[in-house]
């Protein structure tokens, strides 16, 4: 051994978290939670990296409004831990997130399970380049008590908002996306329905 | 339908958030740590296209470095100090390590910050001289320099403080009583 072995060595001896104490594995639930929130609070900055994976369904429920397809969530502080102050959770609609009805699976309460984050509230505000939604309900993913949806400027694509102020809509997003498909709309009795089968505790 | 990043962002989380946690909790309470790990993660996802395939972790390190230092000058320190006056019981608090080698604990705390962190970098995070310069953003002949530096001052301090084993071999307990 060398003299920077034998240092080493005895500096790792200071080590207040040596390999022998146990830290959290990131396989447990709370690491999981921890970056579903990650990924859930920004997006990458290089698509191709990590394309986005976006929900491809539609049609059958396409008597339910559908908001913008290709939302995406853009801002962090949204659905973080509880104790952090933020309670905005901000969505940016995706340039040409259009609703291809050809693309999308039909509608069912099992995909719905499956979305991380779903939650239902009513339109604040709109303005050409945003949406703010009180939410009033958390079924899944979040904490927020506000979720800004941006669409982006310029001529609006075939994805482009249907939200109304005042109205009450069921939301779901997924990778950052919010989803289309039918898996996000204008609350009606059916989708409300749909929403409470699927994310009944 | 989940939430499915990129095989490789995940072999790299399940990679670094071991030792993420240990590189937070050596520099910071746990509650703090726990923020900064959230944070992290945020970064990584968010820039995973910047990640150096052949430098992650010390990436990694670079991100929680500088993650940490926002969180410690930035306005959630006043709020976790808030949050502990008002009721919640404190973190845990890390075993006292000095007791291990006083000495050498002594000498490293007579050291600068910067020369700390680079031994500490070194010999906890278990880094090279190139992986130190990912994460101190410097060259890496920049970070070699440093870390010879740092070694050498931490030896001087413990020949001032006439540890038998200035050049960092353990010390001898019985040797001590022969002067």
């Amino acid at each position: 051994m060398t003299n920077d072995e034998h240092l080493r060595a005895r500096l790792g001896r200071l080590d207040p978290m040596p390999s022998s104490r146990p830290v959290d594995p990131p396989t447990s639930p709370r690491a999981q939670d921890l970056l579903e929130r990650a990924m859930l609070t920004t997006e990458p900055t290089t698509p191709t990296a990590a394309p986005r994976r976006r929900l491809a369904l539609v049609a059958a429920a396409a008597a339910v409004a559908v908001v913008g397809a290709g939302a995406v969530l853009a801002t962090s502080g949204g659905s973080e831990a509880p104790r952090r102050a933020p309670t905005t959770l901000a969505l940016k609609a995706a340039a040409g997130g259009g609703l291809s009805l050809g693309s999308c699976l039909p509608f069912s309460v099992e995909i719905l399970k499956q979305v991380p984050v779903a939650f239902g509230g009513t339109v604040t505000q709109v303005s050409d380049s945003a949406v703010s939604l009180h939410v009033d309900h958390w079924y899944k993913g979040g904490t927020a008590d506000v979720v800004t949806v941006t669409v982006p400027a310029g001529p609006s694509t075939d994805g482009g908002s249907d939200f109304a102020t005042g109205k009450h809509y069921l939301v779901t997003a997924t990778e950052g996306s919010v989803n289309g498909c039918g898996l996000t709309g204008e609350a009606s009795p059916d989708l409300q329905q749909y929403f409470d089968q699927a994310f009944a505790p | 339908m989940s939430v499915t990043p990129c095989p490789s962002f995940q072999a790299l989380v399940a990679e670094v958030y071991g030792p993420l946690q240990r590189y937070l909790r050596r520099r910071t309470d746990e509650d703090t740590a726990a923020d900064v790990l959230g944070d992290v993660l945020v970064v990584m996802w968010r820039r995973q296209a910047d990640i150096p395939p052949e430098a992650s972790v010390a990436w990694c390190y670079g991100v929680a470095r500088g993650c940490l230092a926002n969180a410690q000058r930035g306005s959630r320190r006043h709020l976790t100090l808030l949050r502990r006056l008002a009721a919640e019981p404190p973190a845990e608090p890390l075993a006292d390590t000095a007791g291990e080698d006083p000495a050498l604990a002594e000498a490293l705390q007579s050291l600068a910050v910067r020369d700390r962190e680079v031994l500490r970098l070194w010999a906890w995070e278990q880094l090279t001289a190139s992986q130190i310069a990912q994460v101190l953003d410097v060259t890496p002949n920049a970070a070699s320099i440093r870390l010879h530096r740092a070694k050498e001052k931490l030896k001087q301090e413990l020949l001032r403080r006439k540890d038998p084993d200035a050049s960092g071999h353990p010390v001898d307990r019985q040797k001590e009583e022969w002067p």
